[in-house]
């Protein structure tokens, strides 16, 4: 272990670990395939640092999963070797982090022996439905941790926001962990003000979250305490709004835009604080040795470490070439991405299928049409929008009463990020329309 | 405002506490989230006739309840 690390590893709300208490390669899980799943932050970091490159495979799931879903997604848990997970049936399960020591205790370290590299599957945010998993390998995982070349500095702390089993939160753990740097990683259950005052307190340096989260943390006075060098943004596009926010606020801070998801792995990234990316990107690999290209105003990447299938056994790579499904125009020097081909709606970094919020308002009885689609809004990026046709009958009461019942129904039948928040009544939705997003 | 703001918030919030709307309320802990602010914007904007946070070019998030109305007010004459 390097003898210049000073800072602790990972603070989270309830625990401090040092260097020391991150067992790294541990060789008590060599060759075993492992379940991950656990909403503690420092039981989960110090897994993922144990078992890469260890363990022949590492399922992450997320830790509020319903039994069924789980059972959708890996089937029996008994085929892993090793579950660690507070909420695990298994007698042998790891729960704690002294669990994990335990187990670990005695056993070297073979990381820099290990002859077969640790496979992972990292869950989608099923926002759409049970999320997918994807496999990925050390590589893909860290495309963007292994370009980071520029120069570090001693007392960087890295503020996790995002959940810890997404790809997102998997990307700051990594950095973290691989340039070893100081994790502040608050309980993800408290409300953001609180976890903002946390960062604030613990000195948080480099901060990676959706814009619509941005735009969140700029409305607590709490954000007045972070002195940030890095901020991220990811997850969702950055609008010029937010980023000129954000340098106006953080005048010192490097503010990096960054494409991702977890099915394409980190596509590239932009710090020159201008929505989009340069149409230069277009021509070289931008990234590493990521390449882009645009045909039929859709955005394609291509990333030879990507693995590009399912755990299903689906694959998802053509030719080299990931469909990102990202609608794009090219603006002068350029590139936007203005929207989803398959008329997924991104409300603050949550999926919107149109067609489920359609069927809901069709289920409702004075509905006898709709059209969804997305609405640019200043907080949450977009909105999920609505025009409806109404029974003439009930139409002729109050619009605005008619209006809240819909939505009541709506908030009923849907998660809330998928509830229309605007909704006009039209006489007829065009035939000619395709369902595709307006944006 | 008040109004409006109150009329959304029972819809977005029907579990939570009707918050007390003085100038200095901090506008994160009404209890409201960012959805519940997405559409305070978009019913404001059916009542009023403008949106300022998207017809403005300086981006402006304000952190209590007076500053979202002064804000509204500080812009009200720059639309229709």
């Amino acid at each position: 272990m390097d003898n210049q690390l000073t800072g602790p590893a990972v603070v989270t709300s309830s625990s401090v670990l040092s260097w020391t208490d991150i067992p790294r390669g541990a060789g008590t899980f060599f060759g075993k395939r492992l379940l991950l799943r656990t909403s503690d932050p420092a039981l989960f970091i110090a897994a993922v640092a144990a078992l890469e490159g260890s363990a022949q495979s590492i399922c992450v799931l997320p830790p509020c999963l319903a039994d069924n879903e789980r059972r959708l997604m890996v089937g029996d848990e008994n085929q892993f070797d090793v579950v660690i997970s507070e909420t695990s049936q298994r007698p042998a399960a790891i729960r704690t982090l002294a669990d994990l020591r335990s187990t670990i205790d005695g056993y070297q370290a073979v990381s820099s022996v290990s002859g077969h590299p640790t496979e992972w599957t990292i869950p989608t945010s099923g926002t759409t439905g049970v999320p997918k998993l994807v496999d990925h390998s050390w590589k893909s995982l860290t495309t963007a941790i292994r370009e980071n070349k520029r120069k570090s500095t001693s007392d960087e702390r890295w503020g996790l926001l995002y959940g810890h089993s997404r790809f997102a939160g998997l990307q700051v753990i990594l950095q973290a962990l691989v340039h070893q740097k100081t994790l502040l990683a608050p309980t993800a259950a408290l409300p953001l003000k609180e976890r903002v005052a946390f960062l604030a307190q613990n000195r948080c340096s480099h901060l990676s979250t959706t814009p619509t989260s941005w735009r969140k943390i700029l409305m607590l006075e709490e954000a007045s305490g972070l002195q940030l060098q890095q901020i991220t943004l990811g997850g969702e596009a950055a609008d010029e709004q937010i980023l000129n926010a954000l340098a106006a606020r953080f005048p010192q801070a490097r503010i990096t835009h960054i494409y991702a998801s977890t099915e394409a792995g980190v596509g590239f990234s932009t710090s020159d604080r201008r929505p989009g990316f340069p149409v230069s990107y277009l021509d070289r690999p931008a990234y590493n040795q990521v390449q882009l290209k645009v045909s039929d105003n859709r955005l394609y990447l291509k990333n030879p470490d990507l693995v590009g299938r399912y755990a299903s056994g689906e694959t998802f790579i053509a030719d080299g070439w990931i469909d990102t499904g990202d609608l794009v125009d090219i603006v002068g020097d350029r590139v936007i991405v203005t929207g989803r081909a398959n008329g997924l709606i991104n409300v603050g970094g949550d999926k919107v299928m149109p067609s489920q919020v359609r069927d809901v308002l069709l289920s409702c009885d004075p509905v006898i049409d709709a059209r969804i689609y997305a609405k640019p809004n200043p907080i949450t990026g977009n909105i999920v929008a609505a025009d409806v046709v109404v029974d003439p009958i009930s139409e002729q009461g109050q619009p605005n009463e008619l209006r809240h019942e819909i939505l009541r129904y709506s908030r009923e039948h849907l998660a809330s990020f998928q509830v229309p928040r605007f909704m006009q009544f039209v006489p007829e939705i065009a035939v000619n329309e395709t369902g595709k997003a307006r944006i | 405002m008040s109004e409006v703001f109150l009329r959304v918030f029972k819809l977005e919030k029907p579990e939570l506490p009707v918050p007390e709307l003085t100038a200095d309320a901090v506008l994160l802990e009404t209890g409201m989230d960012s959805l519940g602010f997405a559409s305070l914007i978009m019913e404001l904007e059916l009542e009023l006739g403008f949106d300022p946070f998207s017809s403005s070019a300086e981006p402006y998030y304000p952190n209590t309840f007076g500053e979202l109305v002064a804000y509204y007010e500080a812009n009200s004459g720059n639309s229709g």
